[in-house]
């Protein structure tokens, strides 16, 4: 078995807890990321997704993306996306104008 | 008392020279033996008694003394004892101590005293010694306080010839004449009615014979002038007129010079004793002595005044401290200075000295403290009004005779005035120099190109760093342009100098070379062409140039070089070779003949990279060393854009540190054409995807030095292949897809993915469905699908710089 394509760690910001992803999402593990990101994370309180770290993003990912927004949605918890600035996540947000009804903030990777 | 006793005692007494005696009081009758007898000059049989001593043998001077002495031994309530010194007549008129030691004894009741029984010896030796010990010790301690070497004279003269009862006594000074040795007498005793001899004299007025001996370091005594043999008549003549019947005379040999005599005269017949000899040559030595230190003294005194008038007058601080650091003066200059009410010259300076200078200071005077080395320092000290000053300060250790340190000396010089001018000026320099550098910068700027050559296929780029400020601006160049067969030309050089005048000659040379390159026959040939340019302008008198034809098409290189640091080409795989051929000397004015050039062919992708030497010299190390890191960071950094390479070598090689000089660096990418298709073939498996998306970049890399558009590939490509394995083997049994892409020649990518199924109707809502092909039609140009019953191809146009969103 070769290294899973991506990490799900959760931790707590000041406020709120955040999620962050590290790696590659495609195919291959949106399925499963989503299911790490739901398993962590009660869609009725507010959550920072945060993709800064993400070093590769697909359109089975934006799917899982998007499920996982409408379901913040319908339960009263803010989703919050964090990109990097010229990111894969970005672009990728952009071409399909998702970035027009996600809530994204712009930050520098760590 | 036995017989023998009585014999032995006589034995000790006679040894110590001593006579006994007993005196009966009620009689005054003494019985004396022989050597009391000889004690008091009596004959054999004389008679003594306390009254013929008291009246003639007893010198008057002392015999109340002896009289009272006896009376008290005598008294029964008394000690009863008797120890006198006394002088007794030797009968000749002299005199000779003699000490009497005697115990009274008493009869009847009351006890009326009835005998002395004693001892007498001769002590004048002794007394004798220890008088003149005594006389010398007054003399000496009488001389000491004077600070005149007259009165020093005068002292010693009066003490003398009071003590020996001369009639004249006086110290001669020699000094060397034109015509002989003068004699000065400052000062002389003489008795009551006797002339004084103060004055000068010359050898004659005494007599040849008397100062030769003198000379010679003899004591002269003459008991009588009338009868000495050594005399001459007129001699004895000339001491009968001054009065002068007996003298002695001691003169003074000082490193071979006869420096004084002391001199006694006598105005009768005088048979001078050793002792007196003794005591004048004593005498003698000590007067010169303290004679020459009160003169030191004078002189001492004398250039101390002159120093502190000196250094009161200066407006200079003086001082001068202790070895321990407490002051022994300071001149009146300090009242200038706050605090200045110390004891030591540290409680002195250290309060005055600004504190951003007072550790550096106390740290430097400390050390030479230590080693006695001179301290030198500047620092700036408070005045009372509250403002400070620039002060030179200066501190010296006077060393003892043993090499320690006996006093510092101290001075502080206001430099104030010249620390401002100082500071003004350069100040002015700097403004100068800035002004300077700021227009040679700009006008370097306005003469280097503002970018570089872009021609589809050849990554070019350049990037130029002038030389810091306080370096200035060098005279570096680079430029890019084409030539009239498409070629690319680039050139770079350096033309030695800095500031205004090399920029001027940098922009001339560029647009010499820009000029005249398109008629040139070649690289050798255009370098040739710039020897006769140089020659007929201003400002070059030294530069190196390299200049490069390179066809895109052929990737063939035509290169030469004026002295100039060698171009580098890196092949993509990490070979790094140096173009040495092509090289000719540097251009100075000078016809250098024909300058040679050489040819080279680019590996597809290779980079070839053009510097100046500001980017690999460093002070102070071979230029191989800087080729050497140039070659390493060159061939790490290969696989970027041309850009992102010139950044690079700048960190690399640390041009932001390190710059002492303008340093460019010009960085040309041969086209990779033609490449190898990427091809591969993938089984329908997702998890298949994310080894595609690394060997595409991998790829893509061999053929674009830029990741610009890189992103887009992968996520174009993936999507399609993601819809092939998701749609193409649904419920069937999983095959192959196969993957092209072509690099083409303008730059952009043309990629084709393959499928051998059959795609399905979806089944269920396309709610979150679709995106994939929809971001491949956003990514890419020319869109097309085309489904057949034995497959399905996609195919796209990646265009070459990526596309804007």
């Amino acid at each position: 078995m070769t290294d899973p394509l991506a990490q799900v760690e959760t931790t707590h910001d000041a406020d709120r807890p955040v999620v962050r992803i590290r790696g590659e999402v495609d195919m291959a593990n949106a399925d499963t990321v989503g299911d790490q990101i739901r398993a962590a994370t009660d869609p009725s309180h507010d959550l920072d997704l945060d993709l800064s770290t993400v070093t590769f993003f697909d359109s089975s990912a934006l799917r899982m993306l998007h499920r996982l927004s409408d379901a913040f949605d319908q339960a009263g918890g803010r989703l919050t996306v964090v990109i990097a600035p010229d990111s894969i996540v970005g672009r990728l947000l952009a071409i399909t104008h998702m970035d027009t009804y996600l809530h994204l903030r712009e930050e520098p990777t760590p | 008392m036995r017989r023998s006793e009585q014999e032995r005692l006589q034995v000790a007494l006679d040894a110590a020279g001593m006579g006994t005696f007993v005196w009966y009081a009620r009689e005054d009758r003494t019985e004396p033996d022989a050597r009391m007898l000889e004690l008091f000059a009596l004959p054999t049989g004389g008679v003594l008694s306390l009254a013929s001593a008291l009246t003639s043998m007893i010198h008057p001077a002392d015999r109340q003394r002896y009289g009272a002495a006896v009376a008290a031994a005598l008294d029964p309530a008394g000690e009863h004892l008797l120890s006198q010194e006394m002088r007794v007549n030797r009968g000749d008129g002299s005199y000779r101590w003699v000490l009497v030691t005697a115990r009274a004894y008493f009869e009847g009741e009351p006890p009326e005293p009835d005998r002395l029984v004693g001892v007498a010896a001769d002590i004048t030796q002794r007394h004798e010694i220890e008088q003149r010990r005594a006389f010398l010790l007054e003399l000496s301690d009488r001389m000491r306080p004077l600070t005149d070497p007259v009165a020093v004279q005068a002292v010693a003269v009066e003490a003398l010839g009071a003590r020996l009862s001369a009639t004249r006594a006086m110290y001669l000074e020699v000094t060397a004449g034109p015509v002989g040795d003068i004699y000065t007498v400052e000062q002389d005793y003489h008795e009551p009615g006797t002339a004084s001899a103060v004055g000068r004299y010359r050898a004659d007025d005494f007599g040849a014979t008397l100062f030769d001996e003198l000379r010679a370091g003899r004591t002269l005594a003459v008991a009588d002038t009338a009868d000495d043999p050594r005399l001459t008549a007129e001699e004895r003549a000339s001491h009968q007129r001054m009065g002068v019947v007996a003298y002695a005379a001691v003169p003074l040999i000082k490193d071979g010079r006869h420096v004084a005599t002391l001199v006694l005269h006598q105005s009768t017949v005088r048979r001078w004793g050793d002792d007196d000899l003794a005591l004048l040559e004593e005498t003698a030595e000590r007067t010169w002595a303290a004679v020459e230190r009160a003169r030191a003294e004078a002189a001492l005194r004398e250039s101390e005044a002159q120093f502190r008038q000196v250094v009161e007058a200066t407006p200079q601080l003086i001082w001068v401290a202790r070895a321990d650091g407490s002051l022994e003066m300071r001149n009146d200059s300090w009242s200038a200075i706050a605090g200045a009410e110390a004891s030591t010259d540290r409680e002195l300076l250290v309060p005055a000295v600004h504190p951003d200078d007072r550790d550096d200071f106390l740290d430097s005077w400390d050390s030479c403290r230590a080693t006695g080395a001179r301290f030198d320092r500047e620092a700036r000290l408070r005045h009372r009004g509250g403002d400070y000053r620039w002060y030179l300060i200066r501190v010296t250790a006077f060393l003892n005779g043993t090499g320690t340190v006996a006093k510092w000396f101290g001075m502080a010089a206001d430099i104030d005035e010249r620390r401002r001018a100082d500071k003004l000026a350069l100040a002015e320099q700097i403004e100068a120099r800035d002004r300077e550098h700021r227009v040679a910068l700009q006008l370097q700027r306005a003469l280097l190109p503002t970018g570089t050559l872009v021609r589809d296929g050849v990554d070019i780029a350049a990037r130029y760093e002038a030389g810091s400020s306080t370096l200035e601006v060098g005279g570096d160049w680079y430029d890019t342009f084409e030539l009239p067969d498409a070629s690319i030309a680039l050139t770079l050089g350096d033309v030695a100098g800095h500031g205004l005048a090399a920029a001027t000659a940098m922009g001339k040379m560029r647009v010499a070379m820009s000029a005249l390159a398109p008629h040139a026959t070649g690289p050798g040939a255009l370098l040739s062409n710039l020897d006769g340019f140089a020659a007929s302008s201003d400002g070059i008198d030294f530069a190196t140039a390299c200049y490069v034809v390179f066809d895109p098409a052929t990737r063939q290189l035509r290169h030469a070089s004026a002295g100039h640091p060698p171009m580098l080409v890196v092949t993509t795989d990490g070979r790094a070779r140096w173009l040495t051929k092509g090289g000719s000397a540097p251009i100075t004015g000078k016809d250098a003949g024909e300058r040679p050039d050489a040819t080279e062919t680019l590996e597809p992708g290779a980079l070839l990279l053009l510097y100046s030497d500001g980017l690999i010299e460093r002070r102070g190390e071979p230029l191989t060393t800087g080729l050497d890191r140039l070659e390493q960071a060159a061939v790490e950094l290969r696989s970027g854009s041309a850009a992102e390479i010139c950044d690079g070598l700048f960190t690399a090689l640390g041009v932001a540190e390190q710059r002492s000089d303008d340093v460019v660096i010009l960085c040309l990418r041969a086209p990779a054409h033609p490449t190898a298709d990427f091809r591969t073939t993938l089984a329908a498996d997702e998890r298949e995807l994310s080894r595609l998306r690394r060997s595409l970049q991998t790829w893509r890399r061999t053929t674009q030095p830029s990741d610009a558009g890189e992103t887009d590939m992968l996520l174009a490509v993936n999507e399609a292949c993601a819809n092939a394995i998701e749609h193409a083997y649904r419920g069937r049994e999983p095959g192959p897809v196969e993957v092209t892409v072509r690099s083409d020649a303008d730059g952009s990518y043309l990629a084709t993915v393959r499928d051998f199924g059959r795609w399905q109707p979806l089944t269920r809502s396309a709610a979150y469905r679709g995106r994939g092909l929809n971001i491949i039609r956003r990514l890419s140009d020319g869109f097309e699908r085309r489904s057949t019953p034995n497959g399905t191809l996609v195919r796209f146009r990646l265009p070459a710089r990526g596309t804007p969103t």
